[in-house]
């Protein structure tokens, strides 16, 4: 067996060397073409669309609103502007951009979307909305929209799912001020999905009603075979005046995904579910608020209503005269909390008393009516003589469980107080040698006057009779008026400036040194003066500009004839043409020969 | 002049020219007494028109559409609700006064007051701070403000108490509309300075004239400067819901940076993501941090030339 070495032949050479040619031709197509691709793409056109999905809802049903564009840098759309009647699920925006590729071609796309809602049926058209394209405003095109009603059958069977809200006071008949428990329970069809609960919203007149919280308590019921998650919000209400009232309904915007007709699978994890915002309103309840008895009404009452109990501790409880004492006193017990003020002092006398502090000491937010509540009050009190005990405190209070009122004092609590240093003797001999029973306290230098403080407990709900309405206006440098008046003004100014200007160049020109002789020569050239008049302008001039020579003494010679002879007749005839223009001649040719 | 006036003894007769220039010079000293009163009188003219023209597009209602009647009956059928203790219904009137833009101070001082009777402290507190930004500066709204931060502890940014009362005396436009009258009768007033001779009795007034007005135009400039302008709150926003939190990044699952915003809080938006607005809170040292938008309500939600 020979090895036969593999050798192309000239033909075989050219076809090689062809397909190299064509390989690289290729290679440069496969590098070009993109590229070329990608610059007409992001050369192209660009559009801009809108589209609803679904384009049918049932009323309280979400769908989505998207505004597209292809091709170019698109502006946020804030909010779009929608017909009336359909509003947006949700405030918030989402933003999505993505690229494609196709024979070549880039199209990058940004979509903005909005969940909508409408819950009123009816076909609605979204209006074209404006958005910047590369700096450029282009308009979507106008998209329908149709909110269809549901037909009996299936009415009737999302009644089923829909939630519902009862509310319940602790008490039906109660006084004025009395805090009572107040409980919203939201039922949720077990087969529906809870997205969303909104606050509950109960109107307020005549009642002062706490918020009610976020988080509920959760359990479980069956009503008509129907199984129910039940969400417990507690709040409490007071009233602000006696009277019949009706509370209620309370309400909710409750978002929730209903299960889709005739889904077979029987949880809404599993199932095709249809998003449903829905404003359940709860039962009423009718409530009679009794006035606080005037009976036994104590002084200094300020209507507090519940029960309450109140203690008190003081350290320290050894001290001298002018030393201070903190005094903490504590109120527990249900009730309006806010309405209390701090506790009195029974006898102020031989103390000086400063404005006590307010703490809570448990949270009025998880107090639910029933649980009871504390609050404190700390104070510094220092005694101005020797006494013996902490005088009391007493708090006035009703009750609407024993229905009458109570005025809780507090036990006096023994103390020792010593003479303080600044005591002496009325004599002034001092502590030490015969001291009086009773010493008299000198007023300290530098002990300095508390000062009274505003203690705001509510508003000063003043509203006045008039209302002085706002106008829209425009930056005042754009208004019409300011312009005009400050157009007048600048006139004003400009005027005054170009008269002062004015005045000077002339003053100027009148005040100039050779100004009487260029009033003279001004003279000179009127037409058919007389002889007399002429000549004796001429001199004038002559003598201003200090004129000599032949000719300048026969022109004073005329001058004088026509002036001073005794024939006045000549000097009454008007000068012909020829001669006022020689006699200038003369006079130019003088002031030439003088300046020469 | 007077070289003209006493020409040589040889002039027979008194020239035309010489007529002339004893006009003119009648008419400079004419035109010397009557030009400061002149001057006086356009710089009043100015000042009163520059008044009027802000008094006319400043006045009570002046581009509204529905008649000034009709929106007076409503907040005084409001305001009788108000005290009748109907606050929904006093809410709903005056929230329709809001919807066709009749806005006033009393206004939002009267939804402050329901939004307060009501227990909805966050809003109430924004109610009053808008009605702060217009004149005259009211104890009242202070004293509720107050009231109201002692009640929640919310926070807010520093305020300058003097300039802030100062500036509420006027509104924008009216501070601008002085300062802009001030400084025309300043310049109007230096440039007549010159018209007079030195050490006249005008000179020294006109020199009066413009330190007043140099004075007022300065005060003017700092009323219009510290006035709350679109600008300043554009970007502002109140805390009005309770249970308001701010995280580290825009979720609940996330850190925390503040348990408890307080309601009536003011806050500074910096970005707006979806339901998330990125906010700065002015607790002792700024923070910030991400707040869930349905907490806040924007400070200024109208048109912003109801703040000129």
């Amino acid at each position: 067996m020979t090895f036969t070495p593999f050798k192309f032949s000239c033909h075989q050479m050219a076809a090689v060397r062809g397909w190299r040619l064509l390989m690289l031709l290729f290679l440069c197509c496969g590098l070009v073409l993109p590229a070329s691709a990608q610059i007409s793409g992001s050369s192209g056109g660009t559009g801009v669309s809108a589209q609803v999905s679904p384009t049918q809802i049932r009323p309280g049903g979400f769908a989505n609103f998207s505004v597209m564009v292809e091709g170019g840098d698109a502006s946020d759309i804030q909010q779009p502007t929608l017909p009336e009647g359909v509003a947006l699920g949700s405030p918030g925006r989402s933003t999505s951009s993505d690229m494609s590729i196709i024979n070549g071609r880039t199209t990058r796309r940004y979509t903005q979307s909005w969940q909508i809602t409408s819950d009123k049926p009816g076909k609605y058209i979204i209006p074209p909305q404006e958005v910047k394209v590369n700096g450029r405003t282009r308009m979507t095109e106008p998209v329908e929209f149709v909110v269809v009603e549901r037909g009996a059958s299936a009415a009737a069977e999302y009644s089923m799912y829909q939630p519902m809200i009862s509310i319940e006071a602790g008490k039906l008949e109660f006084y004025v001020g009395e805090i009572v428990p107040l409980t919203a329970s939201l039922y949720i069809h077990q087969d529906t999905l809870l997205r969303r609960v909104g606050l509950i919203e109960l109107p307020k007149d005549s009642f002062a009603i706490q918020r009610f919280p976020l988080q509920a308590d959760e359990s479980v019921t069956t009503m008509g075979k129907q199984p129910y998650r039940v969400l417990t919000y507690k709040s409490t209400m007071s009233a602000l005046k006696p009277g019949k009232y009706t509370l209620g309904p309370a309400t909710s915007e409750i978002i929730i995904d209903m299960p889709s007709r005739g889904n077979p699978l029987p949880h809404p994890f599993l199932m095709q579910s249809d998003p449903q915002k829905v404003r359940p309103s709860s039962n009423e309840i009718d409530i009679k608020v009794v006035p606080l008895p005037e009976k036994g009404k104590p002084d200094g009452f300020n209507g507090v209503v519940g029960d309450f109990q109140m203690n008190i501790t003081a350290e320290p409880m050894n001290v001298a005269v002018g030393e201070p004492i903190s005094v903490e006193i504590t109120i527990s017990g249900t009730g309006n909390f806010d309405a209390i003020v701090e506790p009195k002092m029974t006898d102020a006398s031989k103390w000086r008393v400063y404005p006590s502090r307010r703490f809570n000491m448990t949270s009025p937010d998880s107090y639910d009516g029933g649980t009871s509540q504390q609050i404190g009050y700390s104070q510094v009190i220092i005694p101005q003589q020797q006494v013996t005990s902490v005088p009391s405190y007493k708090f006035s209070f009703f009750s609407p469980t024993e229905n009458k009122y109570f005025t809780l004092h507090t036990p006096p609590i023994p103390l020792e107080v010593s003479p303080g240093e600044s005591m002496v003797s009325p004599s002034g001999e001092g502590l030490a040698g015969d001291m009086p029973k009773t010493p008299v306290l000198q007023p300290p230098a530098f002990e300095p006057t508390p000062q009274a403080k505003a203690e705001l407990t509510d508003i000063l709900a003043y509203v006045p009779e008039k209302s002085m309405w706002l106008a829209a206006k425009p930056q005042p440098w754009r208004s019409e008026a300011f312009i005009l008046t400050s157009a007048i003004a600048g006139g004003v100014l400009v005027t005054l400036l170009l008269g002062k200007i004015g005045t000077v160049i002339v003053a100027a020109n009148r005040n100039a040194a050779d100004a009487t002789a260029r009033a003279l020569w001004k003279s000179l050239g009127h037409r058919n003066q007389p002889a007399a008049q002429f000549y004796s302008t001429a001199a004038h001039y002559i003598k201003e500009k200090h004129l000599q020579g032949a000719e300048i003494a026969a022109l004073l010679h005329t001058y004088n004839e026509a002036n001073f002879s005794p024939e006045q007749e000549a000097g009454l005839q008007p000068v012909s043409a020829e001669e006022r223009s020689r006699v200038l001649q003369v006079l130019r040719n003088a002031e030439a020969g003088q300046r020469a | 002049m007077l070289k003209l006036v006493s020409a040589p003894s040889f002039f027979i007769r008194l020239p035309f020219s010489q007529c002339m220039n004893g006009m003119f010079n009648s008419f400079l000293i004419r035109l010397n007494r009557v030009r400061l009163k002149a001057v006086l009188c356009m710089a009043l003219v100015f000042a009163l028109h520059s008044i009027y023209a802000n008094a006319q597009t400043s006045a009570p209602g002046a581009d509204s559409n529905a008649p000034k009647s009709s929106a007076d009956e409503q907040y005084q059928h409001a305001r009788e609700a108000f005290e009748k203790g109907e606050f929904k219904k006093a809410e709903e009137l005056a929230r329709g006064l809001l919807r066709k833009e009749h806005l006033s101070s009393e206004l939002f001082q009267l939804l402050g007051h329901i939004s307060y009777r009501r227990d909805e402290l966050g809003q109430a507190a924004l109610w009053y701070e808008r009605a702060t930004l217009f004149p005259t500066p009211s104890v009242e709204l202070r004293q509720n403000i107050m009231h109201i931060r002692s009640r929640t502890g919310n926070v807010n940014f520093p305020s300058n108490g003097f300039r802030d009362q100062y500036a509420a005396f006027l509104t924008r436009s009216q501070w601008f509309y002085i300062g802009g009258t001030s400084l025309w009768v300043f310049v109007i007033a230096v440039t007549v300075y010159y018209f007079f001779r030195r050490r006249s009795a005008a000179r020294v007034f006109l020199m009066l004239v413009r330190v007043l007005a140099l004075v007022t135009a300065t005060l003017a400039g700092l009323g219009w400067y510290w006035h709350p302008s679109y600008d300043k709150v554009e970007r502002l926003a109140v805390i009005t819901e309770q249970d308001a939190r701010a995280y580290t990044a825009a979720s609940t699952g996330s850190g925390m940076v503040m348990n408890n915003i307080p309601p009536g809080s003011g806050v500074k938006k910096l970005e707006e993501r979806g339901a998330w607005t990125y906010v700065e809170i002015p607790t002792e040292q700024l923070v910030r941090g991400w707040v869930e938008s349905r907490f806040l309500t924007s400070y200024w939600p109208f048109n912003p030339a109801y703040l000129e």
